[in-house]
């Protein structure tokens, strides 16, 4: 037999059964949208992310930290670049007044080489330092009027407002930022004072390297000489794939959303192949009593599952082609992501791959199946079923495997790969043992019932392979439905609870010690509030239990989140505190908490955040050397708190008792509990005027930013829940006309025996009723209790459920099942029990 | 009288044409006689088996089964009818596959609604040899158990007709054989009016009467 009577064949039996056909199609179409939509995404985001580099970097190499660089330092890594240009940057946090308001922002200070690369486009007057000048972000236009001259004032020093920032090359997705953006020339960054003892700020050193210059092994260079873990360094290529992170991180998190949409789709495909297998066996018998080999056989069938893949991949780049315009218009406008989406080549070959060794995978069992299929047996009429031996289970853990490694290279990480594969694993084999419960318990009740409710049950608890799917699809499909709503409320009643006098409305940063004194008294005459000032002594780790706590340098191309988070963690500085109490966002856990250091032959007992140490491995009595700006100091761990940081109170990962600290260089931070508008904007404007480094946050607005963070990063998990909803729907509306087609000739007997029509179609509908109502209270339910785990555990707050989306979900699920079922019961109503007759 | 059909007609429409399947068919079974009727392919035993089931309306005529005629009786009350009054048993057995042998059995009663107790179907299952068969299920059974357990649902309700299509075609000659024996002796033990339709001459000749159609009406 030639290549074409094969193909001739597979076509032959994929328009033979056309309807199955249709469905694998759509089912992994469906699969796919999704998949592929994220892929063209992702693969945008990297795209654009390396394009902008160097822009978003501002220059090949950048070298920073939180604290000035000396000359020799700065004249130690000159030494080792090759560069042309170099421009300074620094970045802190200061007020932007006017004479009637004040606001928190992000101040960018350039000096005249900026930028070096990229452009910047400004709404009136170009960069320049003739005259102290400030551009702002346009958000800011949004909370304080400002006309083309007016004058503000940023820390001490006066600027002239000279226009928004329209396209700022270096940001290309904002996200949830608590303070705009304003850009001032670095001549006039003295007369602002912005730069004081213990203010944080960053300073940024970035150099155009010289044309051919290798950029990696310039920084490897710099990397040797300068060893101090709080400086970074960073490449373009780091740039690439650190710029975005939050974005990145969302995208990892909806790709496994996806997952769940394409794993249900090869649920689906699997049933739908083994009920074709079973409808087919006759025929594949007749081809190998005819003399076909084992091998053609199997040819044909994967040559129709390739004709499947192929023509799913190319209706799913119809569509996923046909809405991208949608799609951009949506993170355009609703998200404020100027991301252009291309289609990429990448995109395509990964879906494609997925389109293909996705269903190769999940016909092994039919290809098992074909091999121990004997002719005889069948004209024995003996049924073939498959062998669940050591090939089944090979199989089926090299497919949890694969599907493991397909969830790493979404996550970029072992242990939510892991969870997330192990969970859906669990889930599934959940679903289906408590889906036998629930027939169990009906068959066992239902011997009470009338001999349609009975036959009903006996349909589903006699058929537990095709109950059991629509039962898992639709309980997983709803639980991430229901999962994400729960999470979302919870956080936003969180930040934003409904009794706010427990919520502080301001909170300051940045005060000098020797400003707490007037500022408390501020507070006192004009909030009539007692100010509780927190200090904080910056410091890094340099030792934990005498182990060097080193800086790890990412030097691999795929750099897992653990390792990125960590890296991260070791890198930064700490920020420490000291205070003989804990506050109402604090709970001890473990061990006790050392109030006064008086024993001074002993190690002061620290108190460190409970998931902070577990983040870093540390615990009880572990010794932890810090660098306080160059002095060494030994501390162990002593107790364990429990922080709830969206308490917005001054809040540490660790905490020192008196007696330790207090001679440390430190800065104070403070937050203002008082409902009263008026008086909080005297406040504010007093102390910014009259302490003009001292930050203020007004927590309120940062609330609403956040919140709009979580619902545009809510939207895009939602729709790929809603995805997995819709494969869920499919798998139902598949089981539904599968099982009807199946069962034809059963319901004719039915009415031969005296069953009415009416009733023959209850039974039907009583079967799937009870699938659908089941699975989707289920799934709810399991959802109400993981959102639950999650938002306990996971994000250590107080669990609010959205109880009008349950309903909402109830209205919108159940009638489309109603529809569904409706539609895909129409055959019974034309049953013509004389068929079996006719076809003796 | 088990059976009376009197100048039946039954017509398909093709197209424009109207084919003529049965005509003036004339027919009477005695209660609780047994009789055969043969047929060449496409002879019309379908259509002559539909429209006693009341499964398919005719032109001309009328069926009495047990002195009631169907002729005017609607869908749901032919369906009442069925279930009380007619048993069926197939060439291919068409059990239901996800109900066990006792299951397979109390269905009919079930839809009647009928009360039964379990040593009553147990019973009925000893008589065709399939006592210790009660739990399993139609795929677990030879293909004469099969038949043997559609012999048992047809006479379950005591049906005042029992009507058989080929019940041995779908078996091995001996297997075949055993299971007519069988049947035979039942549906004579219990005196149950019965239509067997077969291609089987020998089996047709163990039958009381034999009736052949051709041309859309029968020969004795």
């Amino acid at each position: 037999m030639k290549i074409k009577d094969l193909i001739k064949l597979s076509l032959l039996e994929l328009t033979r059964y056309k309807s199955i056909t249709t469905f694998l199609i759509l089912n992994l179409t469906l699969g796919l949208i999704g998949f592929f939509l994220l892929q063209i995404f992702q693969q945008s985001l990297t795209l654009q992310s390396a394009e902008r580099a160097q822009v978003a970097l501002g220059g090949d190499i950048s070298i920073s930290a939180r604290r000035t660089f000396t000359d020799t330092e700065v004249k130690k890594w000159e030494s080792q670049l090759k560069f042309e240009k170099v421009s300074k940057f620094y970045s802190m946090f200061s007020m932007l007044r006017t004479t009637s308001d004040s606001r928190l922002v992000n101040v960018g200070v350039f000096d005249s080489e900026f930028p070096l690369y990229g452009q910047f486009k400004l709404s009136d007057i170009n960069f320049t330092d003739d005259k102290p000048r400030v551009w702002v972000d346009p958000e800011i236009l949004d909370i304080i009027n400002l006309k083309i001259g007016d004058s503000v004032e940023i820390g001490e020093q006066k600027f002239i407002y000279s226009g928004f920032i329209q396209e700022d090359p270096t940001r290309l997705f904002r996200g949830a930022t608590f303070a705009s953006r304003v850009l001032i020339h670095q001549k006039y960054l003295p007369a602002a004072g912005l730069i004081k003892e213990g203010s944080t700020f960053t300073e940024s050193w970035k150099y155009r390297l010289l044309p051919d210059v290798d950029i990696e092994a310039n920084k490897a260079l710099v990397e040797k000489v300068m060893t101090d873990p709080v400086v970074r360094i960073e490449s373009t290529r780091d740039s690439a794939e650190d710029s975005n992170r939050a974005l990145k991180y969302f995208t990892d998190y909806l790709g496994l959303v996806a997952l769940v949409a394409l794993g249900l789709c090869f649920l689906c495909g699997s049933y739908l192949l083994q009920w074709t297998f079973l409808t087919k066996k006759k025929t594949i018998a007749i081809y190998k009593t005819l003399g076909l080999s084992d091998e053609k056989i199997i040819s044909i069938y994967l040559l129709q599952n390739l004709i499947i893949s192929a023509l799913a991949c190319l209706l799913s780049v119809i569509i996923v082609k046909g809405s991208m315009p949608l799609v951009q218009s949506f993170l355009i406008n609703a998200s404020n992501l100027p991301l252009q989406l291309v289609f990429g080549f990448k995109a395509l070959v990964i879906t494609s791959l997925i389109a293909i060794f996705g269903p190769i995978l999940i016909v092994v069992p039919q290809i098992m199946q074909i091999i121990d299929l004997r002719p005889l047996m069948l004209l024995q009429n003996v049924d073939v079923k498959i062998k669940k031996g050591i090939s089944y289970f090979v199989w089926l853990i090299c497919t949890i495997a694969l599907f493991w490694a397909l969830a790493f290279w979404q996550s970029h990480s072992y242990k939510v790969a892991g969870i997330f594969t192990g969970s859906l694993v669990g889930l599934i084999i959940f679903f289906q043992f408590i889906n036998r419960i629930i027939l169990f318990a009906l068959e066992r009740a239902s011997a009470r019932f009338n001999w349609l409710l009975k036959y009903s049950i006996k349909g589903l608890t006699r058929k537990p392979a095709s109950s059991g799917l629509v039962f898992t699809t639709m309980c997983l499909a709803t639980l991430v439905l229901s999962l994400l709503p729960h999470v979302k409320t919870s956080i936003i009643s969180e930040v934003k609870p409904q009794d706010t006098a427990q919520m502080p409305s301001l909170f300051m940063f940045d005060i000098q010690p020797e400003q707490t004194e007037g500022i408390r008294k501020a507070a006192k005459e004009i909030l009539n509030y007692e100010l509780v000032m927190s200090p904080m002594v910056r410091s890094r780790i340099l030792k934990i239990n005498d182990k060097n706590y080193e800086k790890i340098i990412n030097t691999g191309e795929m750099q897992t989140r653990e390792a990125d988070a960590e890296a991260r963690s070791r890198n930064r500085g700490l920020n420490l505190t000291y205070r003989d109490y804990l506050q109402e966002s604090e709970m001890l856990i473990k061990g006790n908490l050392q109030t006064n250091y008086l024993d001074k032959n002993k190690l002061p007992q620290i108190s460190l955040e409970k998931r902070y140490a577990d983040r870093m491995n540390i615990s009880l009595g572990d010794e932890i050397t810090f660098d306080v700006q160059g002095v060494e100091l030994v501390a162990q761990v002593g107790s364990l708190r429990q922080v709830r940081w969206t308490s917005f109170q001054p809040n540490f990962f660790i905490l020192f008792p008196l007696g330790v600290l207090e001679d440390a260089p430190q800065i104070f931070l403070a937050s203002v509990n008082h409902a009263q508008d008026s008086k909080l904007k005297e406040f504010q404007l007093n102390v910014s005027n009259e302490f003009k480094n001292v930050s203020i946050i007004d927590i309120s607005r940062t609330i609403e930013t956040t919140l709009k963070y979580v619902d545009q990063m809510s939207i895009g998990l939602e729709f790929m829940a809603w995805l997995a909803v819709l494969v869920g729907l499919f798998v139902f509306i598949v089981l539904l006309n599968t099982q009807i087609k199946e069962r034809l000739q059963e319901m004719n007997l039915l009415q031969i025996l005296g069953a009415r029509n009416e009733s023959v179609y209850k039974i039907m509908l009583t079967q799937f009723a009870i699938l659908i109502v089941t699975s989707i209270t289920f799934g709810v339910l399991l959802g109400l209790i993981l959102a639950w785990v999650i938002i306990s555990f996971f994000f250590d707050i107080k669990t609010v459920y959205d109880l009008n989306y349950l309903l909402l979900l109830a209205a919108i699920l159940l009638p489309v099942c109603g529809v569904a079922l409706y539609f895909g019961l129409t055959p019974l109503k034309k049953l013509n029990p004389m068929d079996l007759i006719r076809q003796q | 009288m088990g059976l009376k059909i009197t100048n039946l007609r039954k017509t398909y429409s093709q197209g424009s044409e109207k084919l003529t399947i049965l005509n003036q068919l004339n027919l009477q079974v005695n209660t609780s006689e047994v009789v055969a009727v043969v047929g060449a392919s496409g002879s019309g035993k379908s259509t002559f088996l539909s429209l006693v089931a009341g499964l398919d309306y005719f032109d001309e005529g009328d069926i009495e089964i047990n002195n009631q005629s169907i002729k005017n009786l609607k869908r749901e009350e032919m369906t009442k009818f069925r279930a009380e009054n007619i048993g069926f048993i197939f060439q291919q057995f068409h059990l239901i596959s996800h109900l066990t042998a006792f299951e397979n059995i109390t269905l009919p009663l079930e839809i009647l609604g009928r009360d039964f107790n379990d040593a009553d179907i147990f019973k009925a299952l000893e008589n065709v040899g399939l006592g210790h068969r009660a739990k399993h299920k139609p795929t677990e059974l030879s293909g004469g158990e099969c038949q043997r357990l559609a012999l048992a649902r047809g006479l379950i309700t005591r049906p005042s007709l029992l009507l058989a299509d080929e019940p041995s075609g779908n078996l091995d000659s001996e297997t075949g054989e055993k299971v007519m024996s069988l049947f035979f002796e039942q549906v004579r033990a219990t005196k149950t009016t019965t239509v067997l339709v077969t291609h089987d001459l020998e089996l047709a000749k163990r039958c009381d009467r034999m009736f052949v159609l051709k041309n859309g009406s029968f020969n004795q």
